[in-house]
């Protein structure tokens, strides 16, 4: 995201039209109105990336709330549901990664969050069954497996 | 037992030997019929060819944390492919399993689970 900012008058919405976008897409043109009110105009994927990084942020503190408390119930772990299903070393290397992820999506980056949250989600609705359970969190034998015969 | 292959015979024959948990063999046999003969095709030919690489149907991400772990020596970590939606298979994969008394090395895919449930 970038840090240059440039100060404009309402008026120069008219009189330096061109001026204010070259400074809006570059960082941030601020407009103040006659009254002093000011208002900000960014490239909308800076504003895009705040607004999911604002969400992401609450996100995951009511998940890591949840998770300190040692909180069982899906509710409480908020828009992150899912990590009910883990057992807390899992949660813990979850928020982990949804922490670095935090970090990058700040930077701009916003793929490594994504991926961490949609493996993770996938991994615990995997892990809410039972017998998928026990075989994914265990060591199966070579005799439980059938061979799968080649095509004919 | 051995598990039929669904849709019948495939253009290439398989490199990896495809082995399936004995708890998921009744899913296994079902797939044809819960994600069609196109998917279930596509995703055989997948695993037997190069289970390690994307599939160019449908789409595969890894599990994290303990599920996600090789449960063997030299095996991949588990990859979870999505064949359609309304199926989600979790397996790992090696080049070099050495069976018993065998010393020959080969590569194996083996499927730990079967969804084939819908979300």
């Amino acid at each position: 995201m970038s840090a240059t900012e440039r100060l404009f008058l309402s008026s120069d919405l008219a009189s330096k039209r061109r001026e204010v976008l070259a400074s809006a897409r570059t960082g941030t043109a601020v407009v103040r109105d006659i009254d002093g009110f000011t208002l900000a105009l960014v490239p909308k994927r800076d504003l895009d990336l705040l607004i999911e990084s604002r969400s992401m942020l609450l996100a995951f503190l009511t998940a890591d709330g949840a998770a300190s408390s040692h909180a069982s119930t899906a509710s409480a772990f908020g828009a992150f549901a899912w990590m009910a299903s883990l057992d807390e070393e899992d949660r813990e290397e979850c928020l982990t990664d949804l922490r670095e992820g935090l970090m990058l999506l700040a930077a701009g980056d916003d793929a490594p969050l994504h991926e961490a949250i949609r493996e993770w989600s996938a991994t615990s609705r995997q892990l809410a069954d039972p017998t998928r359970r026990d075989i994914l969190l265990g060591t199966p034998c070579a005799d439980e497996f059938v061979s799968v015969e080649p095509p004919v | 037992m051995a598990a039929r292959s669904p849709g019948g015979r495939p253009d290439q024959a398989p490199i990896y030997r495809v082995v399936v948990h004995r708890q998921y063999l009744q899913e296994r046999n079902r797939l044809v019929e819960r994600v069609g003969l196109e998917n279930a095709q596509q995703f055989y030919a997948h695993v037997s060819r190069s289970p390690g690489s994307p599939p160019s149907v449908g789409s595969s991400s890894y599990l994290r944390g303990k599920a996600g772990r090789p449960k063997w020596i030299g095996y991949s970590r588990t990859i979870h492919y999505e064949i359609s939606g309304a199926g989600r298979i979790d397996y790992q994969w090696t080049n070099e399993e050495s069976s018993g008394a065998d010393s020959d090395l080969h590569p194996v895919v083996r499927i730990l689970t079967i969804d084939l449930n819908s979300h």
